[in-house]
């Protein structure tokens, strides 16, 4: 191709300079992850005055690893929500996971411990791609399918545990300090979870079938004409989702050692608040893992903070109410301020 | 503020706060036509009120004005009395040079057949559609809007399923129903509704150019951002496409910037066969000469293009052959040399006379 296609050895143009716009762009794209951040210091800094006992290495340590188990949960379902879909089972994946591989160790307790991980792995992908085939394959509105599963996985559970329940001396020890043991006083958990979460994050924004998850929700139209399949995304994603959702059973089970059938109830809405409060559009397109799980370390400290203060529990839902509205007020405020800003400076080079 | 006269609302006009009126036509589906200006308009007129109109329909601005300065790249390029115009002087000025036309001669040396549809149906859609596109021709589909155009090439893309029939591609049958499969075998398809279709709204420019061309831009599994970067910056000025940063979101750009993004985002895959819906709809006289352009070009370095226009000025200008479509059958198939836009209204309505200009297809500007 002459004038064309010819020349695509020659190097790219550089692309026009504007360096302090470039920052205002760069900071408001930012701003989500760094508001949670401030808002998480205010908060813990409003405690800790009126309650020095908060900032209380123990307490810390507590915070941290009651998040590993949502943050976990928040990054399977930041993948569902990107893609303009729901996960709803993932409570119930949870607690289906957790009795389940626990009670592998309870005839044996010699039973490996990376077994029971791979157990829980194995159930939450099997719940997974039972959601993943119904809304990619079926066509059913993931909001239908994962309210049906969330039904189907805690009647499965319930069935199977009926009035027993896994209780801690069951449970081999070495098991039971996997959430207790530390490095210079950080949870080992805690930082396994973040690696964990930046991996994702990394996958999400790197990846050429993450990038299209983000197509996908934002433009699901224009995703199928660039090529993109969906079904096999979304499939993937629900899956991925499912598998989290078991590995987050297991530590469950570690960290409460005590597992029957109500295990991880409700946990699917509170998890869609950290997702949502962290900055994932709840109709798909855009956000970030990372945000995600900020959301839930947010949610969880402040769940802590007023047990700190003795405040009724029944502020915490309240609260939590607030925060997402607050969140998605904040999106839309930020997302009509950047339009624009942006289409002030899009003017001078037009 | 005052309620508006009833004349510069039906016109769609505002008071401009430097005193005046001023109306910027951006509605693509609002079409003044001569017969329909108000004769109100002339009183507010006549009484001194001074109108400043800002289009790029020409008919518009050659019905209303008296008038008429062009300004191109920021620069007041003519200002003149409108008498003693015609259309094709201020797309001159506004572009900068004359607009592409095949040259006689040029179209007879079509290559290989790429494209061969074949007994195309969809019940209910299209009936028997059969056709070749071979490499380095533009083929117009032409016809009303709802004689099946838009959908023939969605079932040749893979989009919409279709029930009977083949499309193939250099021999090669295309599978029924995937985009995917059509892509890898070598067709690129620009939709019409490139806001709806054509872009991902919340992605980057880069990240849109680069969208279909993320498995090229990989390094074991993960997208290269230097690759996927020097990618768009190359398209970008390739196509002249204006832009901040090639990280603002797409939907900051003008339409007719938007759908160089998605020309490049096809172009990045070099096509043998590039399908166009409406490639100009809804963008400026200059952005359209230029895709003009592009698109003549593209047929000289051997691409094979389908082009689906309802502007017959366009279609008679760069299209080698134009197919006529109506209620979902292919009724003729014109050569370029002897295709003129009653032939092709006559063939796109079914009646023998040429129906008069306000029953045609066309709503784009007369360039």
């Amino acid at each position: 191709m002459s004038a064309l296609v010819s020349q695509s050895e020659r190097p790219p143009p550089p692309a026009p300079a504007g360096t302090g716009a470039r920052k205002l762009t760069e900071r408001a794209f930012r701003i989500r992850e760094s508001g949670i951040i401030v808002v998480l210091v205010v908060f813990v800094a409003v405690t800790a005055s009126v309650q020095p006992r908060f900032l209380n290495i123990t307490n810390i340590q507590f915070i941290l690893v009651n998040t590993t188990v949502f943050a976990l949960l928040a990054l399977g379902e930041t993948m569902v929500v990107i893609s303009r879909n729901y996960d709803l089972s993932v409570g119930s994946v949870l607690g289906l996971s957790a009795y389940l591989s626990a009670s592998l160790f309870g005839g044996h307790p010699g039973f490996p411990i990376p077994l029971a991980f791979l157990a829980g792995l194995g159930i939450g992908l099997g719940c997974g791609m039972l959601n993943g085939i119904m809304v990619a394959a079926g066509r059913v509105p993931s909001l239908v399918v994962t309210l049906a599963t969330l039904y189907i996985f805690r009647g499965i559970d319930i069935l199977i545990v009926g009035g027993k329940e896994v209780v801690a001396n069951s449970l081999p020890s070495a098991f039971l300090d996997i959430p207790k043991a530390t490095v210079l006083g950080i949870p080992v958990i805690a930082i396994a979870i973040a690696v964990v979460i930046g991996i994702g994050a990394y996958y999400l924004r790197s990846f050429r079938s993450g990038r299209e998850l983000y197509a996908i929700g934002s433009n699901p139209d224009a995703a199928r004409l660039a090529g993109i399949p969906i079904g096999r995304r979304v499939f993937v994603a629900f899956t991925a989702s499912g598998a989290i959702a078991g590995v987050a059973g297991v530590l469950w089970a570690a960290q409460y050692g005590t597992i029957d059938s109500t295990a991880g109830t409700g946990y699917e809405l509170q998890v869609i608040s950290a997702v949502v409060v962290g900055g994932v559009a709840i109709f798909g397109g855009s956000g970030s893992a990372v945000g995600a799980a900020l959301g839930a370390l947010l949610l969880n400290t402040i769940s802590s903070a007023l047990y700190v203060l003795g405040i009724s529990p029944f502020w915490n839902q309240a609260i939590f109410g607030f925060l997402l509205l607050l969140a998605i007020t904040l999106d839309r405020f930020i997302s009509v301020r950047l339009t624009a800003a942006l289409r002030v400076r899009g003017a001078r080079h037009e | 503020m005052t309620e508006l006269p009833g004349w510069a609302q039906r016109l769609d006009l505002a008071p401009h706060p430097e005193g005046g009126w001023f109306r910027e036509t951006w509605r693509s589906d609002v079409t003044i036509g001569p017969s329909s200006l108000p004769p109100e308009y002339e009183g507010p007129r006549s009484a001194g009120t001074a109108i400043l109109f800002i289009s790029h329909r020409l008919e518009e601005v050659f019905a209303l004005c008296q008038r008429v300065t062009v300004m191109r790249d920021g620069r007041q390029v003519l200002s003149r009395e409108l008498a003693g115009l015609v259309p094709g002087d201020l797309v001159r000025a506004m572009v900068g040079r004359e607009l592409a036309e095949r040259p006689p001669g040029e179209q007879v040396a079509p290559g290989e057949p790429l494209l061969t549809v074949d007994r195309l149906t969809r019940e209910g859609v299209f009936t028997d559609i059969s056709f070749t596109v071979r490499a380095g021709e533009i083929v117009a589909l032409a016809g009303l809007v709802g004689s099946g155009r838009s959908e023939v090439a969605r079932a040749i893309f893979g989009i919409d399923r279709y029930d009977a029939g083949a499309v193939t591609l250099r021999g090669q049958r295309l599978r029924r129903g995937s985009p995917t499969g059509a892509m890898a075998a070598g067709v690129g398809f620009v939709p019409e509704d490139r806001r709806q279709q054509g872009l991902v709204m919340d992605m980057s420019v880069q990240q849109n150019v680069a969208l279909a061309s993320l498995g090229r831009l990989r390094h074991g599994g993960i997208i290269r951002a230097s690759a996927e970067r020097a990618m768009a910056a190359d398209w970008a000025s390739r196509l002249k496409i204006k832009y901040g940063r090639l990280k603002d979101p797409v939907s900051m750009l003008s339409g007719g910037n938007q759908q160089k993004v998605v020309l490049a985002k096809w172009l990045g895959r070099k096509p043998a066969v590039l399908i166009v819906d409406e490639p100009t709809r809804g963008i400026d006289v200059a952005t359209k000469a230029e895709v003009h352009h592009l698109l003549v070009q593209l047929a000289r370095d051997g691409v094979g293009v389908l082009m689906i226009s309802s502007e017959l000025p366009e279609v008679l200008r760069i299209s080698d052959r134009i197919l006529v479509m109506r209620e979902g059958r292919l009724m003729t198939e014109l050569a370029h040399a002897d295709a003129s836009e009653e032939e092709i209204l006559s063939a796109a309505t079914g009646q023998a006379p040429p129906p008069q200009a306000g029953e045609a297809p066309a709503n784009g500007a007369r360039d």
